[in-house]
């Protein structure tokens, strides 16, 4: 289950008294700097002007980023996106956000969580209202691994397991994927996570529309429009790997598991990583629920 | 010379400062010029933070009158609620400094005053370099207070136009620029480090840990970088405050393109981006409204976000903080100034600017870890952007028009809940009591005035301002300036008296203006229901007279002189003072007009009359010159 906020400009917010961008719907009982931290996470830069007829095709942001609230490792996987104009007519955002426990990770990932019909909403036209009840996340796994749309845009469905095992490569790798507006990213993303170990997917994080780092967070997979201010920036990082979509690839290295896997499918490929091995110790346990305020397992 | 004798011939000021809550201090001058203000280096130094590191300056002139003029401080010197700039002693007077109630006895030489010792005072034994002590900080410990509370507690000559953080020129920090040293524990692991040097290159420049030279300097607090030139000229601050959709962005991109030009070509000031960095956005907003390659296609600036783009996030005892992005410019005299050299470092300044989201307005958005409008406490001069298009009385007396803002359908919202909100913020953090008035200059911008404008019966000329062949430049007509406001005013008096009551209440002196940021009624686009317009009707009105009246309350800009000043006719008047509000009565008025003592001097027209009459000068002398 997780915990979700609504994010966008309304005549009237959830708060007494706030309008324009605000809250317009949270789970009860999420904390202030919990909403906080959320809300910093709106944030939207459009790449074209907001008559401009291209307007309607704004990337869409879909980012997962790891926090730390309340001395607990979370998830959190957002989208972001214009969504016409606002009461006052003028041009509009909705965000939302998802909070997630590690115990509530969908095997699947970030990105099969995000593709999951009604996980996320694309419009909101309701009144604001708290959210009673946590989200309840579907459950499931990928259930094909060739990189079909990387094979589409590139001609080679390994470069996405080129970009799979450079998560291995060291802790602190960054990689900037280049691409031309109009190119959808979360796909590609999806299919090299989906090359990963289910405990690795949680631990990678990114963004398919990057224009800055938040502040605090850390990025791994950053996507940056072509001739962007943050491509620019995001390339001059000495950490960065950059792998430019707008021209040709090298080849991947056919040698390698990710790349074979990407092309020709295959069961995932366990690396275990210091945090997987830490998960493997606890087991969720059966029949109970976890009350998540304060951690003591109680019966149903 | 005897020592009478030579005591005869010099001019003895006495002055007695008060900190509300402090014993008084006074002590008597004999030398001058004298000078006051918070910094160690003065003659008289007042330890508060409202006043300026150099706040006054006491001097004599030819005729051997004694002068006080004010040393571009941001709190102002006030005689009678209207700030002065200069003002020649005489007699008794009282001022405001800040929060310091300032007495001057001046007794020139031969008076009675010059028969004392240079050694007596009264009641107090002379010391030297008197200091006024800090009084203690009601709002200390309280988390919503921290920010301001480092903001005020640095000490020195440079302001940090990100964080308004006060340091000295030596605890600058610098911005590495080898590729290898990224990750500031302040900006993130994307940033550059920040770092205090230990070693420089020839011409100055830090040198970094990988032996790269670093010209870019940042805060040591927010690690900010700051343009070189904003550290070398005094920043003026200025806030811009309205509701939401009031039209702020808008106004400031008509404002600061207007300016470009306006400033240059009549003016002899230079105004040019400090860093195009900072303000790219800007630029791109000007670019967008005036620089169209397709004048007749619909344009529209974004609604200003809460984040993103237009602030900076910085990680600030553990805490994420939002700073607003301020936008800089470069302001200095143009070479041809007719007293270049005279005004050269006095005019040379950087004006910072801040587009707030109308949100950041509202009641409740202040808090420690958002504080966005924190830019309020250290503004020289408010613009508060009033939209009458969202005033219910003002639509009603509007109706007809197809101005979309107009239509039915269109948002209202009640505009003095944000100006109360701002007035509290400022309160809050600057420890004003109730009942006092800030120091601050209010200038109450009533938007869209293409839509309202028939309703004044003033007619507004479309440039207040015309050439002075003495002076070389254009000078203001301060006098049109004012009579505007006041007919601005006695309308909104009329639709909305309580917005007004309000602005007055706060601020010593409010000047209520029209504009309007396009000119031109917006358009709906049809297709996705967004209002925008065609750079080719936009033609802004009077979106820099705001500035120019700033600049000339700074002696930036000089007001027309008094042998070129239009007099009309009088009617006689009676005229009484109570407070800060002259009462007038003129013949055939049932009730006496009630005029602020920020018009004293000045010759109004009576709205709705041909009457003219001259609002008294303030007793005392020293108000508002032109």
């Amino acid at each position: 289950m997780a915990h979700e906020l609504v994010y966008t400009s309304a005549e009237r917010g959830l708060r007494p008294g706030t309008r324009g961008f605000c809250t317009v719907a949270h789970t009860r009982g999420m904390a202030p700097a919990t909403m906080r931290m959320l809300e910093s996470l709106s944030a939207y830069r459009s790449l074209y002007g907001a008559q401009e007829a291209a307007s309607l095709a704004e990337p869409v942001v879909w980012s997962h980023y790891r926090v730390s609230l309340m001395g607990r490792s979370q998830n959190v996987l957002s989208r972001v996106s214009p969504t016409g104009v606002d009461h006052t007519n003028r041009s509009n955002k909705l965000a939302h956000h998802l909070l997630i426990s590690s115990q509530e990770r969908p095997v699947g990932g970030p990105l099969w969580l995000c593709a999951q019909p009604g996980v996320f909403l694309e419009e909101w036209n309701e009144e604001p209202h708290l959210i009673e009840e946590p989200k309840v996340l579907p459950s499931g796994d990928e259930e094909s691994y060739i990189a079909t749309s990387w094979a589409s845009l590139t001609g080679d469905a390994g470069h996405a397991g080129t970009l799979a095992s450079l998560f291995h490569a060291r802790d602190d790798m960054i990689v900037v994927l280049v691409y031309e507006a109009g190119v959808e990213m979360a796909p590609l993303l999806r299919e090299a996570m989906a090359l990963l170990a289910p405990d690795e997917r949680w631990l990678v994080t990114y963004n398919t529309y990057f224009t800055s780092l938040p502040a605090g967070m850390t990025c791994a997979w950053r996507c940056c429009v072509a001739d962007s201010d943050a491509c620019r920036e995001a390339k001059r990082n000495p950490k960065a790997t950059v792998i430019d979509l707008t021209g040709t690839l090298p080849e991947p290295n056919g040698n390698d598991s990710y790349v074979k896997r990407a092309r020709e499918g295959g069961a995932p490929i366990v690396v275990k990583t210091q945090e997987s091995q830490n998960k493997s110790k606890f087991k969720l346990m059966q029949n109970r629920e976890i009350n998540q305020l304060n951690l003591k397992p109680r019966k149903l | 010379m005897s020592n009478d004798e030579s005591a005869s011939e010099v001019p003895v000021l006495h002055i007695r400062c008060q900190l509300e809550g402090q014993p008084p201090i006074e002590r008597k001058i004999t030398e001058f010029p004298c000078r006051i203000g918070r910094s160690q280096n003065c003659d008289i130094v007042i330890s508060d933070s409202s006043i300026s590191s150099l706040h006054a300056l006491i001097s004599k002139n030819e005729d051997g009158d004694l002068i006080l003029e004010d040393q571009w401080s941001t709190n102002g010197i006030y005689m009678h609620f209207q700030r002065v700039r200069q003002v020649k002693l005489e007699g008794t007077m009282h001022l405001v400094m800040g929060r310091v109630s300032i007495d001057l006895s001046w007794f020139p030489a031969g008076g009675s005053g010059s028969q004392a010792s240079s050694s007596d005072t009264v009641g107090v034994a002379p010391m030297p370099r008197q200091r006024m002590t800090l009084p203690v900080d009601p709002l200390e410990g309280s988390p919503a207070a921290t920010i301001s509370r480092i903001s005020g507690s640095g000490q020195g000559g440079i302001v940090c136009p990100h964080c308004w953080y006060r340091f000295d020129v030596d605890e600058f920090l610098f911005v590495s620029r080898h590729q290898s040293l990224l990750g500031d524990p302040v900006l993130g692991d994307d940033a550059p480090l920040r770092f205090l040097p230990s070693r420089f290159t020839p011409e100055g420049n830090a040198i970094d840990a990988a032996g790269m030279s670093c010209p870019d300097m940042a805060c040591p607090r927010c690690h900010l970088r700051i343009p070189q030139a904003a550290s070398e000229m005094p920043p003026l601050f200025l806030s811009i405050v309205g509701a939401t959709a009031s039209g702020k962005s808008y106004f400031l991109t008509s404002m600061t393109w207007q300016l470009r030009n306006t400033l240059s070509s009549n003016f002899a000031m230079s105004f040019t981006d400090t860093d195009a960095v900072n303000n790219q956005i800007l630029n791109d907003f000007e670019e967008t409204v005036f620089l169209q390659s397709d004048p007749n296609e619909l344009v529209s600036l974004r609604k200003t976000e809460l984040q993103g783009d237009l602030y900076n996030q910085v990680l600030l005892d553990n805490m994420l903080i939002n700073l607003p992005k301020p936008f800089m410019f470069t302001v200095t005299p143009a070479e041809h100034h007719p007293r270049y050299k005279q005004v050269l470092e006095s005019m040379s300044r950087t004006l910072v600017l801040y587009d707030n989201a109308g949100e950041h307005f509202e009641p409740g958005m202040d808090s420690v870890d958002n504080p966005t409008t924190q830019h309020l406490l250290h503004s020289d001069t408010i613009f508060f952007l009033f939209d009458p298009t969202k005033d219910v009385r003002f639509r009603k007396r509007l109706s007809g028009s197809d101005d979309p803002q107009l239509a039915a359908s269109a948002r209202v919202q009640r505009q003095e809940i944000i100006l109360t909100e701002m007035i509290n913020r400022i309160k809050k953090y600057t420890g004003l009591r109730s009942g006092r008035k800030c120091a601050k200059t209010l200038l109450f911008l009533v938007s869209k005035c293409d839509v309202w404008k028939h309703l004044l019966d003033f007619p507004i000329p479309e440039e207040p301002w015309m050439w002075d062949g003495d002076y070389n430049t254009c000078v203001l007509d301060v006098d049109t300036i004012k009579n505007v406001s006041f007919s601005v005013r006695y309308l909104l008096m009329q639709i909305c008296p309580e917005v007004v009551s309000t602005a007055e209440s706060f601020a010593g002196e409010v000047l209520y203006l029209p504009n309007s940021a396009l000119g031109h009624s917006p358009e709906l686009n049809e297709e996705t229901g967004m209002i925008g317009i065609r750079p080719v009707d936009v033609d802004p009105f009077w979106v820099t007279v705001p500035m120019l009246y700033f600049f000339y309350e700074r002696g930036f800009i000089s007001p027309v002189p008094s042998h070129r000043r239009e007099r009309h006719p009088e009617t006689p008047s009676e005229c009484k003072l109570s407070g800060d509000v002259f009462f007038i009565m003129l013949p055939g008025l049932k009730k006496p007009l009630q005029i602020p003592t920020s018009f004293s001097g000045f010759q109004l027209r009576c709205p709705g009359t041909d009457m003219w009459f001259t609002v008294p000068e303030m007793p005392g002398g020293g108000s508002g010159d032109a």
